[in-house]
């Protein structure tokens, strides 16, 4: 019956695959860089910011712009204009590698900002309670900062997350591979209907699990 | 203890100038439960965050303990303030963390024993009276409860000085009593050295033995508790008190009474005296009461009674030297309308 339905995804079931797994293996990787060096930047903007405890206008409006900057190129741009800088990091700028670079590059502002939202909302209040203990600024960003915004946190790199899943669609049109490069090449291009439809539910699928885990953890950390 | 010198400070918004401070002076000594009471925008809460330089103040001098915070690096000021407990209106708990968390903290930041912290927290749980709640969130307390564990986080670095910023103004007023009883035991049992920034006199009369009265960032009055409360200098000064001894609602209809109105503020033996029937038989004054009340002010019983006197002119001076005499302070809230003769 299955044969009858999807013809196609089951001719083409290890290239799904494959492609899967390339997805799964970009979003990963590229997420892990993202929020490793996005959320330090996201701390850095609201320590930073006016009236914080590190207040530091040159510093937070320099950040801020070249955020800003960075968010407003579209990614199919990004991607055909930082090829130098992409071969410089990975060697290559074609296949799931090369993906990774601008995937990156692209996420690591967008984390930075949703960051910058989450932990905008740890109350002023708190903060100014444990610098009348004596603590210290990092002290206060890793012992009350961060810990007051970690489900804050765990929503803001969800979303990033989600968004890398996009992201990675369109780098198929670069020769990354994965999901979105399977389904344009087989379910556009060839007119294979079937697997257009089958990749999308995937697709769906696994932004919901990861949405899913995301809203887990974030009732976990509430109280 | 705590000597704040010339203090100035202003904010500048974008289009206007506050100045929150201006000219500031102020001695804490140690032991005392010194009350700063002002309404909101006059700067008091502003002059305590510049008892830990949570605030820098422009000019002046700020000197705890006998060292001059001004004078010294982060690193040194962050040492004092871990001396110096806070606590605030809003409790500013950690809400992601639970009770027994939130009091370890600053333990566990001083880099002390496992061992040592878990007994530390423990007492300071029963001190509060919070032991069965080692393990609640602050979400799941009430506003009461919550103060009592800002209280023992604040007490968990054995700081010999107490800020209390409106500690109470987010309570009810039960919940605001036993915090304060709360604050006056630590007080007695510790020692601690007490500053409380307040709106409600109800507070200040309640557990302060020292008072200062602000208004526009100035300290407008400040003294002992019981002179400030029988004899208060400033308007706003009498402003607060009448609202203590709630005299505020009978006051507005003064001005329908034709003779003197005094206040009376007696303390000590006289309280137990029938001081007012002596007057009346002794110098045939008419006495009219308007308004009384007692108030116990930090270990010492206080009376005040708004009264009209009705007689001849030289028997009143005369009552009032009595009065004098016995140790009671006579203000005069209105005179009379008309000379006495004149009246009848």
């Amino acid at each position: 019956m299955l044969s009858s339905l999807i013809p196609n995804v089951i001719e083409y079931f290890p290239e799904m695959l494959t492609a899967l797994r390339e997805t799964l293996i970009m979003v990963a990787v590229s997420g892990l860089f993202s929020a490793v060096i996005g959320i330090p930047i996201g701390v850095a903007l609201v320590v930073t910011s006016e009236g914080h405890i590190m207040a530091n206008k040159a510093v937070y409006s320099v950040l801020s712009k070249i955020i800003n900057i960075l968010r407003s190129i579209p990614f199919v741009i990004l991607i055909a204009a930082i090829p130098g800088f992409t071969r410089m990091i990975v060697g290559t700028t074609i296949g799931v590698k090369g993906a990774i670079v601008p995937l990156v590059v692209a996420c690591i502002p967008y984390v930075a900002r949703q960051i910058e939202i989450a932990l905008v909302k740890v109350d002023m209040g708190v903060v100014e309670a444990y610098q009348s203990m004596g603590f210290s600024p990092m002290q206060i960003i890793f012992k009350v900062i961060l810990v007051e915004g970690r489900k804050d946190i765990v929503l803001a790199v969800t979303v990033s997350i989600i968004g890398l899943i996009g992201y990675s669609a369109i780098t198929g049109t670069v020769g990354g591979g994965g999901l979105g490069d399977f389904a344009i090449r087989y379910g556009y291009q060839y007119f294979k209907t079937d697997i257009m439809v089958v990749t999308i539910i995937i697709i769906v699928a696994i932004v919901y699990i990861i949405q899913g885990i995301g809203d887990l953890i974030y009732r976990k950390l509430s109280h | 203890m705590i000597s704040l010198k010339n203090i100035s400070k202003t904010f500048h918004t974008k289009d206007k100038e506050v100045k929150a401070l201006d000219n500031i002076n102020l001695e804490v000594a140690e032991g005392d439960i010194f009350g700063v009471i002002g309404y909101s925008g006059a700067g008091k809460s502003t002059l305590i965050r510049i008892i830990n330089l949570l605030e820098r103040p422009d000019s002046g001098t700020v000197t705890v303990n006998g060292i001059d915070l001004l004078g010294i690096d982060d690193r040194q000021l962050r040492e004092v303030r871990s001396h110096i407990g806070m606590i605030f209106q809003q409790f500013n708990l950690m809400n992601s963390i639970d009770v027994y968390k939130n009091i370890a903290a600053p333990l566990k930041n001083r880099k002390l024993p496992p061992k040592e912290i878990n007994q530390k927290v423990e007492e300071l749980l029963s001190l509060v009276g919070l032991s069965d709640k080692k393990h609640a969130y602050p979400t799941q307390l009430s506003g009461g409860q919550k103060q009592r564990v800002a209280i023992a986080r604040a007490l968990s670095s054995d700081p010999r000085i107490l800020l209390c910023d409106e500690a109470t103004s987010a309570l009810d007023p039960n919940t605001t009593q036993s915090i304060l009883r709360l604050l006056k035991e630590i007080h007695d049992k510790l020692g601690i050295t007490i500053v409380i920034i307040t709106h409600q006199m109800e507070v200040v009369k309640s557990i302060c033995n020292r008072v200062a009265v602000m208004e526009n960032g100035k300290i407008v009055e400040q003294g002992d508790i019981v002179d400030v409360f029988t004899n208060p200098q400033s308007g706003i000064g009498r402003e607060f008190v009448s609202q203590a001894i709630g005299s505020e609602s009978v006051e507005k209809y003064f001005g329908k009474f034709r003779g003197a109105i005094y206040k009376l503020s007696f303390f000590g033996e006289v309280t137990h005296e029938p001081v007012l029937s002596y007057i009346a038989t002794e110098y045939k004054i008419t006495v009219n009461i308007l308004f009384g009340n007692i108030e116990t002010l930090h270990d010492t019983v206080v009376g005040s009674l708004l009264v009209e006197l009705l007689g001849a002119d030289e028997n009143i001076a005369a009552a009032l030297d009595y009065y004098k005499s016995l140790n009671t302070k006579v203000e005069v809230i209105k005179n009379a309308q008309q000379p006495y003769s004149e009246r009848h």
